[in-house]
């Protein structure tokens, strides 16, 4: 029999049915870039083409071992990469579409392509772990478990830069519908069961059950930690991080002194930069009101002193892209992405003054990498601060607080 | 058995943890014959043929199929079976002809003249989605999709299952005009034995798993009879004095028996009872069913 015309076939019946479902699944994750008004609607499009992912996923899996498939000739290996292959453009069309809307929203950093992978694998992974789970179990736990895996990575911001979680998912979701098909034909339906599910539980919450694990040791707190930023001595010897197990909890340690504290902050902040080996600056996030407030956590002292708030207000702090602080402490340089255009907008915050101003609005750059990746900051005698990368240099006057380009001198002639 | 035999199975079993659905099953189904599989509900019908086309695996025992081990060629029999079953599932959002389109991508020996022809005969609009057509329609649908590939055998399970007496009889009508037409082997299984018997040739009997009957529907009528004998005095111990008494009825001075073995040895053994009368009647298909599913039961 003529292989391309069976699957030829099996796409049209596949294309058909689920045309609808690629349709609502792309025009739900866009409906917040048609209206951007409200940041609700990012999360609501995110949801609804989630929801139609997870029930679309379970149905077909549903139908997929029904008798008019099995009553096909049709060779169990072709009808298991039927189930799996096939719909593959739809749960990637509509991460596609949700990556957009992510990006569209200016909700998170990141390249293009970035973002749209890493939605293009989260729905990937909802759509094999609900497929494996419908086939293994039934319709119910895999609603159940697709909706808690929607609800542990629903956030934008966790969800773009996870795809290697989401590969690691949505290969265990298929290794367990391989792992299903021995135990069913030997009728040890039980046994199979308990292993497929604890692989798929282990891939979805294996990682958080570890940190929870850890969080409960009496030594808990240090293993968990996680460097953020290396600086403050030349040795890398001073660093400041999450606390993992806490929410919004910093901790600072020094390696050569074996000095280490911790701070709770609430939910929403960053490090920025270290100054005087024991000052951190740090930026936080008020949802209510959506501004970033600077502050130094003086970690000798154990205080935190407001030193200046952002103008602008943001939906997430996720936006600080770049930092550098004086050593002395008295100004810092802060890079956001721009709230009007695509490049970056480029603060100076006195700290002694409280003053935040905005010396530069969205400086362009083309790169295939972060633009801020290649950045360097010099803080000069003369009261300014220059700023390189790659195709950039910038020069602040820190007195007058305006910047301009700088041009780099014409390269050398070469005698031919 | 032979190479005549379309459908052998040996021992063939089947059980649901400690429930055996089909017992040691030892069957052969001639080429060219119309087969009702008959038994009732729950009997092990279903379960048999799920086995044949392995949609469903065996505990142990063997099944052969068009000469074929039913599991190692399991895919090469699906192309050359056609099956009919109880409340098929078809995909109910595709037209009629959609439909036909895309089963006709799986099977090679797929005639589209055949197809075209079954759909005028059976009426079926072409254009008309599955879900929307009567039961009857779609059962007619299922039929025409297991013929349209000329299949070397039509297996029908309970095809005529909740459809009302003249959309069943139409079905029925439209099978065997079919099979006249092309002298195929057909395995019919159904519980409505009345109905079998305008089609069949060959009757095999099933009840909880075990086959207790198998044999030519004619030899089967020839050999299963009543027996009414009519007495004066009637002798008290007379299911025992005469052999292969399936069941029996009436009292009195008149009973009536049903014998597995209307052969002269019973006819004499009847007589030797000095009845004042002695009649011998034929039975019809569901009578005798009746009556081998009831001494099974007894035994």
């Amino acid at each position: 029999m003529d292989g391309r015309r069976v699957w030829g076939r099996l796409l049209w019946k596949e294309f058909r049915e689920s045309g609808v479902v690629l349709a609502a699944g792309g025009l739900c994750a866009l409906l917040p870039v048609i209206y951007r008004a409200h940041a609700w609607l990012l999360y609501t499009g995110i949801a609804l083409a989630s929801l139609l992912i997870t029930l679309w996923a379970t149905y077909r899996a549903q139908r997929g071992s029904d008798r008019s498939r099995t009553l096909l000739p049709i060779a169990p290996a072709t009808g298991w990469l039927a189930l799996y292959l096939l719909p593959l453009p739809v749960p990637l069309f509509a991460g596609a579409c949700v990556g957009a809307a992510i990006y569209a929203f200016d909700a998170t950093q990141g390249a293009l392509g970035a973002v749209l992978t890493s939605a293009a694998l989260f729905m990937l992974a909802l759509f094999a772990l609900c497929t494996t789970l419908t086939l293994v179990y039934s319709a119910i736990p895999a609603i159940m478990l697709g909706t808690l895996f929607l609800y542990a990575h629903f956030d934008p911001l966790i969800m773009v830069g996870a795809e290697r979680r989401f590969l690691w998912i949505s290969g265990a979701a298929l290794a367990g519908s391989l792992l299903w098909a021995p135990f069913l034909r030997r009728r040890r339906l039980v046994s199979g069961r308990l292993a497929v599910g604890v692989l798929l539980l282990g891939a979805v919450f294996g990682q958080a059950l570890v940190e929870h694990l850890r969080s409960i040791s009496p030594d808990a707190q240090l293993p968990t930690y996680h460097p953020y930023f290396c600086s403050g001595s030349s040795d890398g010897a001073v660093s400041v991080g999450f606390v993992r197990s806490r929410g919004g909890a910093l901790a600072y340690r020094d390696i050569r002194t074996k000095f280490q504290r911790v701070h709770d902050f609430a939910d929403g902040v960053l490090p920025l930069a270290l100054f005087r080996e024991t000052r951190v600056v740090v930026a936080e996030h008020e949802p209510a009101t959506r501004r970033i407030t600077l502050s130094i956590w003086d970690v000798r002292a154990a205080t935190v002193r407001e030193v200046g708030r952002l103008p602008a207000a943001y939906a997430t702090i996720n936006v600080i892209e770049y930092a550098s602080v004086r050593p002395d402490g008295r100004y810092l340089l802060l890079s956001t992405r721009a709230k009007v255009g695509r490049g970056h907008d480029l603060w100076i915050a006195d700290l002694e003054r409280r003053a935040v101003t905005l010396v530069m609005p969205n400086i362009r750059s083309v790169s295939l990498d972060h633009p801020c990746t290649t950045w360097q900051t010099g803080w000069t005698d003369d009261e300014r601060v220059r700023l390189s990368g790659v195709e950039l240099m910038l020069a602040v006057d820190l007195r007058t607080m305006r910047a301009r380009r700088e041009t780099l001198p014409p390269p050398p002639e070469v005698m031919p | 058995m032979g190479t005549t035999a379309v459908i052998e199975t040996t021992k063939l079993t089947k059980r649901f943890g400690r429930q055996t659905a089909v017992d040691a099953l030892t069957l052969m189904v001639p080429r060219g014959s119309v087969f009702a599989f008959l038994g009732r509900n729950g009997a092990g019908k279903t379960t048999t043929i799920r086995m044949l086309l392995h949609l469903l695996d065996k505990t142990a025992g063997t099944a052969r199929v068009l000469g074929m081990d039913s599991v190692r060629d399991a895919l090469a029999i699906k192309r050359r079976v056609g099956f009919v079953g109880d409340g098929q599932v078809l995909y109910d959002w595709m037209s009629v002809d959609e439909l036909l389109w895309f089963c006709k991508g799986f099977y090679p020996g797929w005639d589209d003249a055949v197809a075209g022809e079954m759909k005028g005969k059976l009426e079926l609009p072409g254009r008309a989605k599955v879900r929307g057509l009567s039961r009857g329609e779609q059962a007619k649908l299922a039929l025409l999709l297991a013929m349209a590939y000329r299949p070397e055998l039509l297996i029908l399970d309970e095809p005529t299952a909740g459809l009302d007496v003249v959309v069943r009889r139409d079905f029925l009508e439209g099978v065997i005009e079919l099979i006249q037409e092309e002298g195929r082997t057909v395995f019919f299984s159904s519980h409505l034995v009345h109905e079998v018997e305008r089609v069949a040739d060959w009757v095999g009997i099933i009840d909880r798993g075990r086959l207790i009957c198998c044999r030519p529907l004619e030899e089967l009528k020839a050999r299963v009879k009543r027996l009414t004998l009519t007495f004066d005095d009637p002798p008290a111990d007379l299911r025992a004095r005469l052999p292969a008494v399936l069941a029996m009825e009436g009292g009195g001075r008149r009973v009536g028996m049903i014998v597995n073995d209307c052969s002269e040895a019973t006819l004499a053994a009847a007589r030797a009872l000095h009845p004042t009368a002695l009649a011998v009647g034929d039975l019809s298909l569901e009578d005798i069913f009746v009556a081998l599913v009831g001494r099974a039961e007894e035994a």
